[in-house]
Parts: structure tokens; C-alpha cells; sequence
């Protein structure tokens, strides 16, 4: 027998008529990529746990609310994007802030130079690269890389979850990628001078 | 113009979304240009870093953790989920206090006019009183006229009349809420 699994809004639906214990459906559906998200943003397992849950009990508090015109998907992801926000602004020193500014002006001024690199690039060096940099890029770009590779958004969705026009989401992709690229063939140029 | 493709076009003709006529461009460039085609395979495999990063795991009581905390909210008492309800009103009411009281103290309103021999606050307070109580007062006295059908009269209808401002409070506080998680 083939049975076909309840899309998000029929679980809603569900919920909203009284069977809250299928909320659980919804929670395991979207934990993990919801997790990726809050971990990459606020970079401790601890608290990208206990604000997923947090953005997971909002949203079942306020699942009244949810006129359905969007996925859950991306309402929830609004509901934790606000919420890293809060705690990433609040954690934030001025001085940090600063700082940031200041290594990503040094980084857009690093050449597109071209290095013959083809030889020592494999997969998974590259892959533990991208990750170590995608955690340096400033929130905003990193979320919009984040919501564009590994939640697989659209730009109408990503500007849903940030609350920002389409055209800022084009943009920050843009810079994110450059910046990232501009990062990883930096390194890779430094390993590649070293030997 | 070096006819070199820059980063952004071959981000892009990686990404999918150049036009046809640059993608037709930068790939004849490929063809003869070392270089960009070394860039090319770099960005190739920056996406497919990208597209490939791990989802995290989370603890394995994470989806049972998240049920318990909205049983307990399901199972609050009454007066806990009022309280919450009214939580931003209450702030809001104690922020415009503070506000007003700042206003009266610096000075901004003339305290002659309120008159002497007491302080500003008790002034102040006294006067807010006054004001609630002549609000309570008119209104109930506009219900009386206008709409003894709908709450009744004396003590009974007064309690209506409370009953139907904490409800339009409470909605109000209902939609900033919901503002607020929006």
C-alpha cells in the first residue's frame, strides 16, 4: 500500500483543529534544516538548540496567525531568523561589530588573481574550506547563502524570511558568493605558495 | 577590455542565470583561456561545497523536548496565559508612566498650574486618579443613556462595561503580538 504523507498545511490544518500531537510531524520534518541555519548563525550547538525549539513553540503559538499564502517552512524561518537576530545583535559588542567591518573591507580589496590551483582542489578539502569561511561572512550574507544552498530558497522566500526586498536578497547572494569565492582562493593560494 | 569573463559572469554562468549571449561568450572564452578556465572549475566547486553542506543533527529528545514545552503551555493555568497575553500592555502602561512622570518632574509641565503644598508626584498621581475615576464615571453614565440593553444598569452594567474594555486591551494586545512575531 502506498500512503502519501501530509503536506505542511494539512498537518496545520490538523493542528489548528485540535491535534496538537501531530505538531510533532512539523518539528521533525524541519528540525535539521532549521538547526543549520540557527548553528551557522550563532555558531554554539547549545543555544541554536534551544532557539530552534523556541522558534518551533512560537510558531505552535501563534499557528492562528499562519494565513497559509507561504510554507511553513518559511514562516518558521522568519520566526528563527528574527530570533538569531536578537541574539546575535544583543551578544554583538560594538567593538566586534567594527572588527567585522574591517576584515570584510580588507577582504574585498584581496585580487580575483588567478591561481593555478586546479591540481590541489578536491572536494573535500574544498568542502571543510567553505565551511570554516561561510562561518566569518557577515549574518546577513551568510544567511542568504545558507537559505539559498541548503534550505533551497527562492529569492521571494529568502526575502520573506529576512524581511527584505528581492533585490537586497540578488545583492547579498551576490556579495556572499564573491566574498566567499575571494576567501577560498585566498587560502588555497596560501597553501599553494607554501609548498 | 582584456575579453577575460569577470568572477561575478562566471558565478553566474555557473549559477545558471547568465544570458543566453554571455553564456555563448564565456564559454568560447574557455576555450582558448586558461586562466578563467581554472576560475571556473574553482567556482564549480565552491557550489557544489556549498550545495553539499551537512544539515546538523539535533539531540535526539529535540522533537519530544518541543512537545513537552507546548503541553506545558497548553496546561498553564488561566491567570499565567492572561498575564502572558497582557505582558506587553503591562510594560507599555509602565513605560508611559515613567514617561509622564519624567515629563512632570523635569519640569516640562508647569507645576504651578497643578498647584502647591503637595509634591509633583502625588500631584500627578492624584490627578490620574481623579481623571480614571471621571472617565469610569462618564462612562458609565454614557452606557446608562445610550446602552442600558446592552449592559444593564448600576453595578451590573459598570462590571460590563470593565469586562468589554480589558476584552478590547486584550485584543489589542493580541495584534501587537502577532506584529511583533511578524
Amino acid at each position: 500500500m502506498h500512503i502519501v504523507a501530509d503536506s505542511d498545511r494539512q498537518i496545520v490544518e490538523k493542528v489548528r483543529s485540535g491535534n496538537s500531537r501531530t505538531y510533532a510531524l512539523l518539528v521533525d520534518r524541519h528540525k535539521e534544516r532549521a538547526m543549520t541555519l540557527a548553528l551557522r548563525l550563532l555558531g554554539s550547538k547549545e543555544e541554536a538548540e534551544e532557539l530552534v525549539q523556541d522558534a518551533f513553540l512560537r510558531a505552535y503559538k501563534n499557528l492562528d496567525t499562519f494565513r497559509g499564502d507561504a510554507k511553513f517552512s518559511t514562516w518558521l524561518y522568519r520566526i528563527l531568523y528574527n530570533l538569531c537576530m536578537t541574539k546575535v545583535t544583543r551578544r554583538k559588542g560594538k567593538m566586534e561589530h567594527l572588527e567585522e567591518e574591517d576584515r570584510m573591507t580588507k577582504t574585498m580589496l584581496v585580487d580575483d588573481e588567478e591561481i593555478s590551483i586546479q591540481e590541489r582542489i578536491e572536494h573535500e578539502e574544498i568542502t571543510k574550506l567553505v565551511a570554516t569561511e561561510i562561518e566569518s561572512l557577515p549574518e546577513k550574507l551568510k544567511t542568504v547563502i545558507l537559505l539559498f544552498y541548503v534550505q533551497d530558497m527562492s529569492y521571494d522566500e529568502m526575502s520573506a524570511v529576512m524581511n527584505i526586498p528581492v533585490g537586497s536578497v540578488k545583492t547579498y547572494l551576490h556579495r556572499g558568493r564573491n566574498m566567499l569565492r575571494q576567501r577560498v582562493l585566498s587560502q588555497l593560494k596560501g597553501e599553494v605558495s607554501l609548498t | 577590455m582584456n575579453g577575460h569573463c569577470s568572477p561575478s559572469e562566471i558565478q553566474d554562468y555557473v549559477t545558471g542565470v547568465l544570458s543566453p549571449a554571455d553564456r555563448h561568450r564565456c564559454e568560447e572564452h574557455f576555450a582558448r583561456c586558461r586562466s578563467c578556465r581554472s576560475t571556473l572549475h574553482a567556482v564549480t566547486r565552491i557550489d557544489l561545497a556549498l550545495r553539499s553542506i551537512p544539515v546538523e543533527r539535533v539531540s535526539p529528545n529535540f522533537t519530544q523536548n518541543v512537545m513537552n514545552r507546548i503541553s506545558r503551555e497548553l496546561n498553564a493555568p488561566l491567570a499565567f496565559k492572561v498575564l502572558e497575553k497582557l505582558a506587553h500592555l503591562f510594560a507599555l502602561f509602565i513605560v508611559l508612566a515613567m514617561l509622564l512622570t519624567i515629563v512632570v518632574v523635569t519640569g516640562v509641565v508647569d507645576v504651578q498650574q497643578i498647584g502647591e503644598g503637595q509634591s509633583v508626584v502625588e500631584q500627578f498621581l492624584s490627578g490620574q486618579a481623579s481623571a480614571v475615576s471621571g472617565a469610569i464615571a462618564g462612562f458609565s453614565s454614557w452606557l446608562a443613556e445610550y446602552a442600558p440593553f446592552a449592559f444593564g444598569s448600576g453595578s451590573l452594567g459598570i462590571t460590563g462595561a470593565i469586562l468589554t474594555v480589558v476584552t478590547l486591551l486584550a485584543l489589542l494586545d493580541r495584534f501587537l503580538s502577532r506584529r511583533l512575531i511578524h
